[in-house]
């Protein structure tokens, strides 16, 4: 009896030891459930695109083997070889559609996970920064700044070369003669998205998995450090602060990473007008971005490319990032 | 019955406007004239705040910068002032492709009365204030082709009081040097190896009063105020519902205010209520010398960092940290080959000839190039990169030009001739 006690005794010991220990190191990535949940779905994601590759990989050798069939049906003089090839064919139509139709519903599927593994990770960083993240809205633009510069159109920048395939100016005054005399509504506010195509169902969200999976990041607006200034709207052509909140996949703070921002607006040749850094890890996996600016509305892609920092030593261009963690924001 | 109401509510109407002014309806919603008073003079904010310069706004100051703006012993022949080429009849301008001083400029003189609201001094914003970039031409040989030493001896001879009064005391163990040495970092051989000579000491008392100089003369262009233009009087009285025939734009001005904000994307770059965003851009105006291409904004960057009077330097105002454009400053980028500030177009009609060099003469000639640019010149032996290019074709009928030209013209301001921040003072 006494021996069975003290083995209890000691397993208990053990356990509160390794209690304390995960209490101690900051912070507690053993007990965020969310993460693993996330993992799970992340991973059955990934199996299903690579089933929906492997269905459409299949569908484009199959749609080959028809194309072939039906060619030798073609040529074929006997008949009753003819016959043989177009039913050889048709069965492969009926496999090719099975194939396309197993790709489609793969990826549909693979993109619900996904979104279930993205939403379990959000949960998760939103547990573990329980005190840093204080805003989990998309990014928006500061109406009130907007209305101020009035900076309501697109700059449209193109490489000298699009230039002759913009059409004719006869072209142009066939189309829309006196478009402007006839039409006496002002039109002022031009939307801001003019010229760029951003998917209706772009992914504008604060939180995203990094290209590589490896991490998993929050971005939110900040006007000073103070974080009762916290709000989703970046000001127009005004310099502002962000924090980036990042973790690895399982639920670890990531710390002591070389971080470089790289900024653009897809369909414009320019970048941010700025160059934001960042200036310091507020605690593990917080990190204090200053030096935002945007100088316009639209479509913008912000990339945080993550590096190793014990690779300082080597040139710019030696170094690949580890990681790139990409936002889209609609301003 | 109806017609009776008809004619008394007709009388009413007629006497509640007034013999001379006829009311004038319109169709702009109320969204529309929200937007427009944005771009209305009434609505212009208070110039930047300078962190740089804690005398920005010290009326001292200003008073002590009107009389230096306009004196001409700040010069190695006595005749150029800072007003020669910045010429208040002339909007702050000169009227000339570039600019004539001791010798002739790179560029074209820009008129000062928006600079206030510009992080970026110049055309290719080498300067992050206007205290620093008001030192550049007192050392330039084409311009004033003076020295801080004599800059400053002619501030102990002639300010001292007014100087002293405002910033501090100069130290009384630079007063033969400056009298004696002409010397600067920046200057030929001879002035250089005198510069070197001084003592960090010596060296940084007169760059002090040089710097302070450069403050007291920003402070006295922040006080220089431009009156409501035709436009803003439009824009006022849609806000204010009071349109009438005498603030009215014609239709010519209305459709070219319309292609501005619409069609013509002006309004992109040229917008608030100076009509710029103060960025840089290229629009491919011709490059006036193919031998030696003005790569603009991405030449300003290295000038910037080196520059010793910056918003990070000693001779600043300002905690570092609070440097924000200077810290984040963008160095790289394909966009900042052959860029350029843009210009307000606040007096355009009044300040020909345009761009950097002067290239176009007239409106006519600028609206034109928009119409139909040509893309930036490129060589690869000069160029970095293959220049960015920020403008499409608008492919206008000549009417659309012709009203876009009509409305531009509205957005000149009258001179008044009252106030005297805008005449040479009295002294």
């Amino acid at each position: 009896m006494f021996y069975y006690h003290k083995k209890y005794l000691l397993i208990m010991v053990a356990l509160a030891a390794l209690a304390a220990f995960y209490a101690n190191s900051e912070p507690l990535v053993a007990n965020n459930k969310n993460f693993e949940t996330a993992n799970r779905f992340l991973q059955q994601a990934n199996n299903d695109e690579k089933k929906a590759r492997q269905s459409l990989v299949d569908a484009n050798s199959v749609r080959q083997a028809i194309s072939k069939a039906r060619v030798e049906a073609r040529r074929e003089k006997q008949s009753d070889v003819k016959v043989e090839l177009l039913k050889k064919a048709e069965r492969l139509a009926n496999e090719l559609e099975a194939h396309q139709k197993n790709g489609a519903d793969y990826r549909v599927q693979g993109q619900s996970k996904m979104q279930l593994a993205a939403d379990s990770f959000s949960v998760g960083l939103i547990e573990l920064f329980e005190k840093w993240i204080v805003n989990r809205a998309p990014l928006t633009m500061d109406p009130e700044t907007l209305d101020y510069i009035s900076h309501n159109t697109a700059v449209r920048s193109v490489h000298p070369t699009m230039l002759n395939k913009m059409g004719t100016a006869e072209e142009q005054q066939s189309g829309n003669k006196n478009s402007i005399q006839k039409d006496n509504v002002m039109t002022l506010r031009i939307a801001s998205l003019m010229g760029q195509s951003a998917p209706a169902d772009l992914n504008i969200s604060a939180f995203r998995l990094s290209n590589q999976q490896g991490y998993f990041a929050h971005i939110e607006v900040h006007n000073s450090t103070e974080q009762k200034n916290n709000v989703s709207q970046v000001p127009l052509n005004n310099i502002h602060q962000w924090r980036l909140i990042i973790s690895d996949v399982k639920g670890a703070p990531v710390s002591g990473k070389n971080i470089k921002i790289v900024g653009h607006m897809p369909g414009h040749v320019h970048g941010l007008p700025t160059q934001p850094q960042v200036t310091k890890e507020l605690a593990p996996g917080v990190f204090l971005v200053e030096g935002v600016k945007f100088q316009m509305q639209g479509w913008w892609v912000i990339q945080f490319e993550i590096y190793d920092d014990n690779n300082v030593s080597k040139s710019e261009q030696e170094l690949a990032p580890l990681d790139i963690l990409t936002f889209n924001l609609i301003l | 019955m109806r017609k009776v109401l008809y004619i008394i509510g007709s009388i009413a109407y007629a006497s509640l406007i007034g013999c001379g002014e006829q009311k004038v309806e319109h169709d702009y919603s109320n969204a529309d004239i929200q937007f427009l008073s944005n771009l209305s003079l009434t609505n212009l904010s208070a110039p930047l705040e300078s962190e740089s310069n804690q005398y920005s706004d010290s009326l001292a100051a200003a008073k002590m910068g009107h009389r230096l703006f306009f004196d001409s012993d700040l010069s190695s022949n006595g005749s150029v002032s800072c007003a020669t080429c910045h010429q208040p009849a002339k909007y702050f301008t000169d009227g000339l492709k570039r600019s004539v001083a001791i010798g002739m400029v790179k560029r074209n003189a820009p008129s000062v009365l928006p600079s206030a609201w510009s992080h970026w001094q110049f055309w290719d914003g080498r300067k992050d204030s206007l205290w620093s970039q008001a030192l550049g031409p007192f050392e330039d040989p084409s311009e004033h082709n003076f020295s801080r030493t004599k800059v400053a001896n002619h501030i102990i001879k002639n300010y001292r009081e007014p100087y002293e009064e405002t910033f501090t005391v100069i130290p009384e163990s630079i007063y033969s040097i400056v009298q004696e040495i002409d010397a600067t970092p920046l200057g030929t051989t001879r002035q250089k190896s005198l510069w070197r000579k001084l003592l960090p000491e010596q060296q940084k008392a007169i760059n002090q009063v040089f710097a302070n100089v450069g403050k007291a003369l920003m402070a006295y262009q922040r006080q220089l105020k431009m009156q409501p233009a035709k436009f803003d009087g439009f824009v006022d009285a849609l806000s204010t519902n009071s349109l009438t025939s005498s603030n009215v734009l014609s239709n010519s001005e209305q459709n070219g205010m319309r292609l501005f904000l619409g069609r013509a994307n002006c309004v992109s770059c040229h917008n608030g209520p100076l009509f710029s965003n103060f960025e840089f851009h290229n629009i491919g105006a011709p490059e006036s010398d193919k031998q030696q291409v003005d790569l603009g904004r991405f030449s300003a960057i290295s000038a910037l960092v080196n520059d010793e009077f910056t918003c990070l330097s000693e001779y600043s105002d300002a905690e570092p940290e609070n440097c924000m454009e200077m810290r984040f400053l963008k160095k790289k980028g394909p966009e900042l080959v052959g860029a350029f500030k843009t210009p307000s177009l606040r007096n355009i009609g009044k300040t020909a000839p345009y761009m950097q060099t002067g290239q176009f003469d007239t409106l006519e000639q600028v609206i034109s190039h928009y119409d139909m640019p040509t893309p930036p010149y490129y060589n690869r032996l000069q160029h970095p990169s293959r220049p960015h290019f920020d403008i499409l074709p608008l492919k206008l009928s000549e009417q659309e030009k012709a009203d876009l030209i009509s409305f531009l013209q509205t957005l000149t301001s009258p001179i008044d001739s009252d106030d005297l921040w805008w005449q040479a003072p009295l002294e």
